[in-house]
């Protein structure tokens, strides 16, 4: 299916929606039904009736070919009813434009294509997107009854004159996460904030809800970049630079891993990155196509980026300097050293992104029977039953003494023995590549 | 466009955008390229608002209050023959919208320190011009430029500011805000703009249906009021009145000094209509003396390449020229201008200026030979990739001030300008993002220019204490060192050394240093003339220390210590009655 959308803007924003290759079709019928209605004095001021359509038809038949008449015909039928009949329905923004060109009469030196704008048309031919639900608990859950924590990312208009920063979403226990949409891209992230600052009394939360909000600011704002497999990785280097200049850097000291997912919808790939142990799997057809790796200095240690006190630092008069200089669980790596991979995504696969709360507590296998539950099409809805049911099921297995955990399994091979599940913060982002 | 969160649309087909793009703007706080206090951050929707602080989301200008404009001697009123027009703006902000729309109001979403926005424009495509849609002159009831910065400033809340638009007709999606910050008592900043209009025109419409309206009621209430008559009758008085004067005198007949003397008392703008008059006018305007100093800033949005042309053609001799702002077009008309008129100037003022290329500035830099103030900030059409352009400055040999701000200056002209501009008393090469090694340009300018008295060297990142250590043995007539942001200066012996060396020093920035105690300690024994201090940034200097070098610097004027999270505020507000004339400054951030 071929569909155009064609702004009813008179300066000409043209938008087609299609597959990559004919879009650059589409762009090029506009240009040309554009050049064609410039040339002659116009295309529609004459006769506004029957024959509008029948020019665009012949205009639209010329440019594409192999294209039929009919095929075409099938596609506008749904706005302009009946083109043999004079009687059809004019768009709406047709007939305020054309009554302002007759109050005004400077404003006709482009004359006026409108074929719909409220994406009715290109509703069929939607490229792939993202629904995401997240869930999570924080380590301080733990004691009372498991509270769900669920909320959805269904896509709304913000409420302009409603705050968006203020409250602390995105925030749990020590981790952070963002949902990001913007244009072509839906970017997923989540963030660990290393827990060794409580210590020397730093909420370890600043520094990765800090960091993943940048990351969501920089991508609502447009981070105008080439989208390829290094663009996760860029990301997170330009958020992290972007705190280093604060003016406030007491607010910022802390360390976080960090794992960021772009999906791209011009091409249906998935960008990532991933520093530390936190990550992503994603799902297909009931199996795990693809698991990212993790990057520990040594065992229980991840990769982490940071913003430490530097020599003169906030804390030069107490002892805690020197711990922090000594604290040898406090490294900085840097944004590059983050692995990054690239694959290419079906409608239908699932991506689960999780803190390693989820990881070091749960087995794939644990992973797979939960989401063999949801149904095809699914709605939301159950995306967030979903991401809510492993995050509980995380916490079961946490503060389950006896289980032998991958936690549990990963320390044995460090000739650690221990047993049960590790405690910690839990944040999951379920998505499912949609149409 | 639905999933998009920087549009939205509401039931009667409003369009509510936030900005998709910048442009161009004038300044900026932040490192360029950076998303830190950068202007590119007014782009999308609200971060914090209505949270109000000093937020890194935010957009933030270069400077604020009257400080800067104390010591910068570029940024002086140029003094002209005739009447400077109503205008105040000191920066801009050129922003898209993606959608192209009748423009119906303007939302800005100010969260810090508002109301330094001074007018608002649109660029109207059908003219080809950027039409004003608000200024701060039109709510004033007695419009003058001294009322306007008295303007009262708004509480120090965060605010949406939607000003009265005077024009609601102009199809567009690109707007300019201006903005004045000399009143205000610290940064402004802003979190978002949002254009607000539909795609055709209900608005006008509604007006049409309107005015008719209201002709229709004009109709009938002529048609059955009495008193009527009478007005017509005081009508006939006030005509007869006006016709006996203008028998009297004909303003043509008036002896040329008088003239003169009334031409005296127009703008520009109104001088070049009067010119189009009549013969005698266009001799009189046609006078050089009225075209010596010229700033045309003020008219950047109605000046033309024609106007240039016959500037061209009236006058050879113009001494003092700021173009800043303006968008001149073609080339070739520039140049001729140039060669024309230019020869004689001393002064000359292009902030901004995207058709400055660098053939343009060769020219500059070849035809006027007498320069002494060059300022060529933000204008990033000047590269040096194919030739260095910025080598030419070299030639003037004259130049006393030089403000290099935000351009893409290279490293091999900065050291050529150095060598041969040995008149330099001003630089200002702040975030000049080319220029890679600012130690040996510091060791250059050390043995170059010891008579310089003002460095501004903002976001050097790569200035070290190795670089500064020479220029504060070598150039002992510094009065102003700006330092702010350069990150990479982490000891200290060079202060000791400036502050020995350079007894007349005035303003000292160290924003984002993280000075400690010790520095403080030097800046209170030595610093006694210092008028502006900046130690933004710094946690660990203690109150004492503050209050100390409030009590020894008598002078002082600016203070500022936000984000030093070891000084109790508190205290130094009790301090600070003591010492009036200084400004404290201490900016904050909601939690």
């Amino acid at each position: 299916m071929h569909s155009i959308v064609v702004n009813t803007s008179r300066y000409g924003s043209v938008t087609t929606t299609n597959s990559n290759a004919t879009s650059k079709l589409g762009k090029n019928l506009i240009k040309n039904i554009l050049n064609q209605c410039t040339n002659k004095t116009s295309l529609l001021n004459h006769d506004r009736s029957t024959n509008l359509l029948d020019k665009l038809k012949i205009l639209l038949t010329q440019t594409i070919p192999g294209y039929s008449t009919n095929r075409l015909l099938s596609l506008t039928n749904g706005h302009i009813t009946n083109t043999s009949s004079h009687s059809f329905r004019l768009p709406f923004f047709l007939f305020g434009n054309s009554l302002l060109s007759n109050l005004i009469p400077s404003f006709n030196e482009l004359p006026l294509i409108a074929i719909d704008k409220d994406h009715e048309l290109s509703t069929t031919t939607k490229n792939l997107h993202l629904i995401t639900a997240y869930s999570g608990y924080s380590k301080s859950y733990l004691n009372h009854n498991f509270n769900t924590n669920i909320k959805t990312t269904k896509i709304k208009f913000p409420n302009h004159n409603l705050n968006l920063g203020s409250n602390k979403k995105g925030v749990i226990g020590d981790d952070a996460w963002f949902i990001a949409k913007h244009k072509q891209v839906d970017v997923l992230g989540v963030a660990d904030g290393v827990g060794g600052w409580h210590e020397f009394g730093i909420d370890p939360s600043k520094f990765s809800f800090n960091l993943m909000k940048t990351c969501k600011r920089l991508i609502e704002q447009g981070f105008d970049l080439v989208i390829d497999n290094k663009t996760p990785i860029n990301l997170l280097e330009q958020s992290y630079k972007t705190l280093l200049e604060s003016k406030n850097n007491k607010l910022l000291v802390g360390s976080s891993t960090a794992c960021i997912l772009l999906f791209h919808h011009d091409t249906n790939y998935l960008h990532t990155c991933n520093l530390g142990d936190s990550g992503f799997c994603i799902i297909r057809n009931n199996k795990i196509i693809h698991r990212s790796q993790e990057q520990q200095h040594y065992f229980n240690s991840p990769y982490q980026i940071a913003i430490l006190p530097n020599s003169n630092n906030e804390f030069q008069d107490a002892p805690q300097e020197a711990l922090i200089q000594n604290d040898d669980s406090l490294f900085n790596d840097s944004p590059e050293s983050a692995i990054s991979s690239s694959i290419q995504l079906n409608e239908g696969d699932f991506i689960l992104v999780a803190t390693d709360g989820l990881w070091d507590n749960l087995t794939e296998s644990h992973l797979l029977v939960e989401l063999s539950k949801i149904k095809k099409n699914c709605l939301i809805e159950e995306l967030e039953k979903a991401a809510n049911n492993l995050a509980r099921k995380a916490i079961e297995m946490a503060l389950d003494p006896d289980y032998i955990s991958p936690f549990a399994k990963a320390a044995k091979k460090h000739g650690i023995n221990i047993k049960g599940g590790k405690p910690d913060d839990i944040t999951v982002l379920l998505a499912r590549v949609s149409k | 466009m639905e999933t998009n969160s920087t549009m939205y649309k509401d039931d009667r087909m409003v369009y509510y955008q936030f900005v998709h793009n910048v442009l161009d703007f004038s300044s900026q706080y932040g490192k360029e390229h950076s998303r830190s206090y950068t202007v590119s951050n007014i782009r999308g929707g609200i971060t914090n608002f209505p949270r109000y602080g000093d937020f890194l989301e935010s957009c933030v200008m270069r400077t604020y209050g009257p400080w800067w404009q104390e010591c910068n001697y570029l940024d002086q009123n140029i003094k002209q023959k005739i009447q400077q027009p109503l205008f105040i703006s000191q920066d801009f902000i050129e922003v898209e919208f993606e959608l192209k729309c009748f423009i119906n109001s303007v939302a800005i979403y100010e969260n810090f320190n508002p109301g330094s926005i001074v007018a608002i424009y649109a660029f109207d495509f059908d003219s080809d011009k950027w039409v004003k849609l608000w200024s701060i002159f039109e709510q004033m009831i007695n419009p003058s430029n001294s009322n306007a910065l008295k303007r009262t400033i708004p509480r120090k809340e965060s605010r949406k500011f939607m000003p009265n638009l005077m024009r609601k007709d102009i199809f567009s999606n690109l707007l300019r805000i201006e903005m004045e910050h000399s009143q205000m008592e610290y940064y402004s900043e802003l979190d978002a703009i949002e254009l607000i209009g539909a795609t055709y025109d209900i608005f006008h419409n509604k007006k049409v249906a309107r005015n008719l309206k209201a002709i229709g009621d004009d109709f009938f209430k002529k048609c059955s009021i009495e008193t009527s008559f009478l007005n017509e009758n005081i009508e006939d008085e006030t005509r007869i009145e006006i016709k006996e004067i203008s028998k009297d005198i004909n303003i043509i007949e008036l002896p040329d000094e008088l003239l003169d003397k009334i031409i005296s008392f127009l703008d520009l703008k109104t001088v070049f209509s009067l010119r189009s008059t009549c013969i005698k006018f266009y001799n009189l305007c046609n006078d050089k003396d009225i075209y010596k100093n010229l700033n045309i800033k003020p008219f950047w949005n109605c000046v033309n390449d024609k106007f240039l042309e016959t500037l061209s053609k009236i006058t050879d001799e113009i001494l003092i020229l700021d173009l800043s702002w303006t968008k001149f077009k073609q080339s070739i008309i520039f140049e001729k201008f140039l060669k024309n008129s230019c020869c004689q100037l001393t002064f000359l003022k292009m902030e901004c200026c995207s058709y400055l290329d660098s053939k343009m500035l060769e020219i500059i830099c070849d035809n006027c030979k007498f320069l002494t103030h060059l300022d060529i900030a933000s204008c990033l059409n000047i590269t040096s990739e194919e030739k260095p352009a910025f080598a030419s400055i070299s030639k003037l040999k004259n130049l006393e001030h030089l403000k290099l701000y935000r351009t893409k200056v290279d490293q091999n002209s900065m050291f050529k300008i150095i060598e041969s501009c040995q008149n330099l008393k001003y630089l200002n090469i702040g975030s000049c993002f080319q220029l890679n090694d600012f130690d040996s340009i510091m060791s250059c300018i050390s043995e170059n220019l010891k008579q310089i008295e003002s460095l501004d060297l903002w976001r050097s990142y790569s200035l070290t204490n190795l670089g500064l250590k020479r220029i504060a043995s070598k150039c002992k007539n510094l009065k102003e060192l700006d330092l702010g942001w350069c990150k990479n200066v982490t000891s200290y012996e060079w202060l000791r050394i400036l502050l020995e060396n350079c007894k007349d020093l005035r303003k000292l920035f160290l924003t984002s240093h993280k000075i400690t105690d010790n520095e403080i300690l030097l800046i209170a024994k030595h610093g006694k003339k210092l008028e502006q201090l900046d130690f933004l940034g710094s946690p660990f200097i203690s109150t004492e220390n503050i209050e100390l070098t409030l009590r020894s610097c008598p002078n002082l004027k600016l203070l500022d210590i936000s984000f030093c999270s070891n000084v109790d505020f508190e205290k130094i507000l009790l301090i600070s009655q003591f010492f009036s004339n200084c400004s404290i400054k201490r900016s904050y951030q909601g939690e």
